[in-house]
């Protein structure tokens, strides 16, 4: 389009004018439309000239049309040229003539409502082929392909570090080398930073409430290219040491807690025991789009400066989650080699960064969050293609079953005088008719199949909301489908010559019927190994689906609460940590005593939450010695008392914590069964010593500890991940200011959630408990993406059974027309009709057969497509394709069955008078 | 002699005044600066025709000019028979509006106000 824009007039309308524009004239008035567009172009600009040519070109085409029209009447008239101005004028007479071509389509109509069950069946493939995947789709399109919600999306980056004492995996940047990137970048405009931490609100409505709050860089919000609804994001200026005290608030707080208050900018609120004035409020829809590993909340609150010198700021603090914004002459590519050679300077310049070895990654901002669900992605377009072309083999099939039908009919036609170019426009306009037809029934099942997935589907997968019914897609589908259609009906047409050419030397029409017949059964084998792909992938997700519900999560999760708590730094301070870990005990002890409580207690981090706790080494004694500290890790968790009664983990040997476990007494560890079996393989752990890293006093030292309890393992990365050996340190020994809250018990939550907060309320007004959820919700949004790639898999599986169904109907049934002869002389020679029911199911069940042997060997092949994305089987699981093949055969039988069972009742006489 | 249509009218004055250098970009640009009308490119063209056929006007194919992609211009110019129908066009509609030149500006006038 630029490109036009740039160098002419814009082609289709040029195209237009071509088309329409009476044949003397098309020449000068071309000429004198494109003189005018370069005239409007320099006066004004190349935009209002493409405009001008636009516009003359739609409101000069009637006026061609008639003037076409007119000349060839006149012409016509005029007696001397009347034979050339006859063939001229019929010659266009194909492209211009409404009222023949509105003949047609009656013709077209008579034609289809005479023969419905064809007619129908056609439309039915498109509908269900079309329909369905242009449905899913649009989900896959909206939900995982859409793009990031950011101005000019494509210049964004996301910027990591790679050091050595990181195993080389990447890390957010440390204020210093953000500051030196800031300096040294040519490639990018700009840095955009962010972290993470809790807050708050003690002001507006609702009592005070723990937010997320993200740290950012003055310039964030522009580096996004994202402006707030109301007032300004934060100027550069403001992101200075001693800057103004601003904020920024999310749209979600500033309906909750200020009531959508229009004049909230200039006013300040309370965050954190001090006054922030408002500057601007986000739009409802902003979110900070980021992989997993930039560690960033679901959900902000509010924003804030970071006002510090970046520059100063610890090296070995690596917080600031980053994303750059590309100038716009500049590749990611590019970009990535600017800061490889940063990286090289800075190692040459500070022998801090030289020992780390760093290095500098960019990724592009959309690839970088999208590659979780890329597998996903690739296996529902594969799933989209496949559907669509079973549907295409469908459509050429029913053309040419089609055109079979009706050689009778063509013959004679064509013996009465019809040419083959009047033959052709009949398939031709009966078909478009047909596709029209499908093509709206396919819209309206496209919607009603939207509708139905958005009841499905539970809330838990992003940006469903936003997913709309993609019309140019549904239009390209069945542009290609009928382009498809109209080539097939061509061929047949042309094909036609042949048959009627040996008809004529009697009877000998097989010989093209034949090669039909062949390309029929090829086209069914097509379909049949396509279905046969589909369902086996349907049959993958679903076993896994149950198979990763069927995991022992090594928890129970009904009736557990859970919720956020997190204690200000300036009033508790990790260098006497004796109160944050009293604050936690006395809290846990009132949960405890309300009524209906069973357990309470609090932990650092949720099973199946995907936080893998901090992985931290341990070493332990053994007979045959211990090992290296720092070769092992395992993940460390600081748990409150009656932390296992509350998650129904099982106690295997020895006791949990105490109260006396504390920092008066020695340090003690509970460990889970596979750390026990791995350390004193045969022998009980309990009382051994392990050496654990203990967080106490704002650092991480390592200490011996007495192993006092042994547990099950837990999954705590996720449903599919094992996740490492697992050691538990009590709260009291180990104390840390946030901390997530379970508490197990019969009450419903909302009658739970008061107390909770009067129970806090009572040992602290300024607190608030935030991110408050049922556990068994952790559970089903672990199972959340399986279930809808399983949902997707099943609903393309099943669409793809039936229209091969179809497609081995209609090729049976044409074939048992066909040898109705045969048939008759059969029953005539005294066969039974289970016999010909015999005959007619194992010929369908050969195409079918051939078809399901080449879908197995396409199966095994692509499977490895799914590897990453199945779960508990492997990708060649028998008991899958033993399944599958046998509803392929069954559906074989069934589709084969009517028409066998109409041969059966072939009445002998009548056949062999067949034609 | 019958006479011709508005927009024949219109051309057939543009005609008259552009004389040797009358195609198709400069009628329609004629008729544009002077009534405001911006007559399509394709509704100009078929009225030329027209007038071609009745023999009021003749055209010829020229040079090719600038910015036209290679396309040559066509020049038309009045026929005797042309300027006759345009005078007697004319003099109907002056014989028509005889006297109420006064009113015609009236309501012109009124029409131009909102």
């Amino acid at each position: 389009m630029k490109r036009d824009r740039a160098s002419g007039p814009p082609r289709w309308a040029v195209w237009l004018m071509s088309v329409t524009a009476p044949e003397p004239e098309r020449e000068f008035l071309l000429g004198d439309m494109e003189e005018e567009y370069h005239r409007v172009r320099r006066e004004k600009s190349p935009h209002a000239a493409a405009k001008w040519f636009r516009r003359h070109a739609l409101r000069s085409v009637a006026f061609n049309l008639s003037a076409k029209r007119r000349q060839g009447l006149a012409v016509r008239n005029s007696g001397e040229l009347g034979s050339r101005a006859i063939g001229r004028a019929s010659g266009s007479e194909g492209a211009l003539n409404l009222r023949t071509w509105a003949k047609e389509l009656r013709l077209a109509t008579r034609f289809i409502v005479r023969r419905p069950l064809n007619g129908s069946v056609m439309i039915a493939t498109l509908a269900l082929g079309l329909g369905a995947s242009m449905a899913i789709w649009s989900v896959v399109d909206g939900v995982l392909l859409e793009p990031m919600p950011y101005r000019e999306a494509d210049r964004l980056t996301t910027v990591w570090t790679r050091l050595v004492e990181e195993d080389r995996r990447r890390g957010k940047l440390s204020g210093p080398q953000l500051a030196e990137l800031r300096k040294r970048s040519r490639a990018y405009e700009g840095f955009g930073s962010i972290w993470t931490r809790f807050g708050t609100l003690s002001d507006g409505d609702g009592g005070p409430e723990q937010i997320h709050i993200g740290y950012v860089t003055g310039n964030f919000f522009d580096v996004l290219g994202e402006r707030p609804i109301l007032g300004r994001a934060f100027l550069e200026e403001e992101d200075v040491d001693n800057g103004p005290a601003v904020i920024v608030l999310s749209h979600g707080v500033w309906q909750r807690r200020y009531g959508g208050d229009s004049q909230i900018v200039g006013r300040s609120v309370r965050f954190n025991g001090e006054d922030f004035v408002v500057v601007g409020v986000m739009p409802r829809n902003f979110r900070i789009l980021m992989p997993e590993d930039a560690g960033l909340a679901a959900d902000f609150g509010a924003w804030l400066p970071w006002q510090g010198d970046y520059a100063q700021m610890d090296r070995d603090w690596r917080l600031w989650s980053t994303i750059g914004r590309l100038r716009p002459q500049f590749t990611p590519e590019q970009a990535q080699a600017e800061l490889s050679t940063v990286a090289e300077q800075l190692r040459s310049e500070h022998p801090q960064d030289d020992a780390t070895g760093l290095a500098f990654v960019v990724e592009p901002l959309k690839s970088d969050v999208t590659a979780p669900i890329r597998p996903g992605v690739l296996a529902s377009l594969g799933a989209v293609g496949f559907l669509l072309l079973i549907a295409l083999a469908n459509v050429a099939n029913l053309v040419l079953l089609q055109a079979h039908s009706r050689d009778h009919e063509f013959a004679l036609r064509s013996a009465l005088g019809a040419t083959r170019g009047r033959l052709l426009r009949q398939m031709f306009s009966e078909n478009v008719l047909l596709f029209l037809i499908g093509g709206l029934i396919a819209t309206v099942v496209a919607y009603a199949s939207l509708s139905l997935l958005f009841l499905l589907e539970p809330p838990d997968l992003p940006r469903l909301g936003g997913v709309q019914l993609d019309l140019r897609a549904m239009a390209g589908a069945i542009a290609v489908l009928l382009t498809a259609g109209l080539v097939f009906a061509g061929l047949t047409v042309l094909d036609q010559k042949t048959s009627l050419g040996k008809r004529s030397e009697g009877g000998a029409r097989v010989v093209g019927g034949n090669r039909r017949r062949r390309l029929n059964g090829a086209l069914v084998v097509v379909e049949v190994a396509l279905a046969v792909v589909l369902l086996i992938g349907a049959g993958l997700m679903l076993r896994s689906f149950v198979k990763l519900n069927q995991v022992d999560v090594g928890f129970e999760s009904e009736n557990v609460l859970s919720f956020q708590l997190s204690l200000p730094s300036s009033r508790f301070s990790y260098s006497d940590p004796r109160p944050i870990a009293s604050f936690y005990e006395e809290f846990v002890d009132s949960l405890g005593s309300i009524g209906g409580v069973e357990a309470a207690s609090v932990t650092e981090g949720l099973p199946l939450s995907g936080l893998a706790g901090n992985p931290e080494p341990y070493s332990y004694r053994s007979p045959e010695g211990t090992p290296e500290w720092g070769t092992r890790l395992a993940d460390y968790r600081a748990v409150g008392r009656g932390y296992f009664e509350a998650l129904g983990i099982e106690l295997v040997a020895g006791r949990t914590f105490e109260p006396t476990d504390d920092l008066a007494h020695p340090t003690v560890a509970v460990i889970d069964d596979r750390l026990a079996e791995s350390a004193w393989p045969g022998s009980s752990a309990i009382g051994k010593q392990i050496q654990v890293g203990v967080f106490v006093r704002g650092e991480t030292v390592p200490m011996w500890a007495e192993v006092v309890g042994v547990v099950e393992h837990v999954r705590y990365l996720g449903l599919a991940i094992d996740g490492r050996e697992q050691v538990y340190l009590h709260h009291r020994q180990s104390p840390r200011r946030s901390m997530t809250g379970v508490i197990r018990s019969e009450l419903p939550p909302e009658a739970l959630v008061p107390q909770i907060k009067e129970a806090l309320g009572e040992l602290d007004p300024e607190r608030a408990v935030f991110r408050v959820r049922p556990v068994d919700q952790l559970v089903s949004r672990a199972t959340a993406e399986t279930r809808f790639l399983m949902n997707l898999m099943v609903a393309f599986a099943f669409c793809a059974a039936v229209l091969a169904s179809i497609g081995i109907y209609g090729v049976m049934s044409q074939l048992v027309v066909r040898s109705t002869r045969e048939i008759g002389v059969r029953r005539a020679c005294g066969a039974e009709g289970s016999e010909i029911v015999f005959r007619v199911v194992t010929r369908g069940l050969s195409i079918a057969g051939v078809g399901a042997s080449f879908g197995l060997v396409v199966a095994l092949v692509l499977g490895q497509l799914l590897e990453r994305l199945v779960f508990g089987v492997t990708v060649r699981d028998p008991v899958t394709f033993s399944a599958v093949l046998s509803v392929v055969t069954v559906l074989a039988i069934a589709a084969c069955l009517v028409p066998a069972v109409r041969a059966s009742r072939v009445d002998p006489i009548r056949a062999l008078g067949h034609e | 002699m019958k006479a011709v249509g508005e927009l024949e009218h219109l051309v057939l004055l543009a005609l008259l005044r552009l004389g040797d250098s009358a195609y198709g970009v400069s009628i329609r640009q004629e008729i544009e600066h002077r009534t405001g009308r911006d007559v399509p490119t394709g509704a100009l063209y078929t009225v030329l025709g027209r007038l071609e056929e009745k023999g009021l006007v003749c055209g010829r194919a020229a040079e090719v000019g600038p910015d036209r992609g290679g396309r040559r211009r066509k020049y038309y110019t009045l026929e005797p028979s042309g300027e006759r129908a345009l005078a007697h066009s004319h003099t109907i509609l002056r014989k028509m509006a005889a006297g109420l030149e006064k009113k015609i500006e009236a309501l012109a006038l009124a029409a131009e106000q909102p």
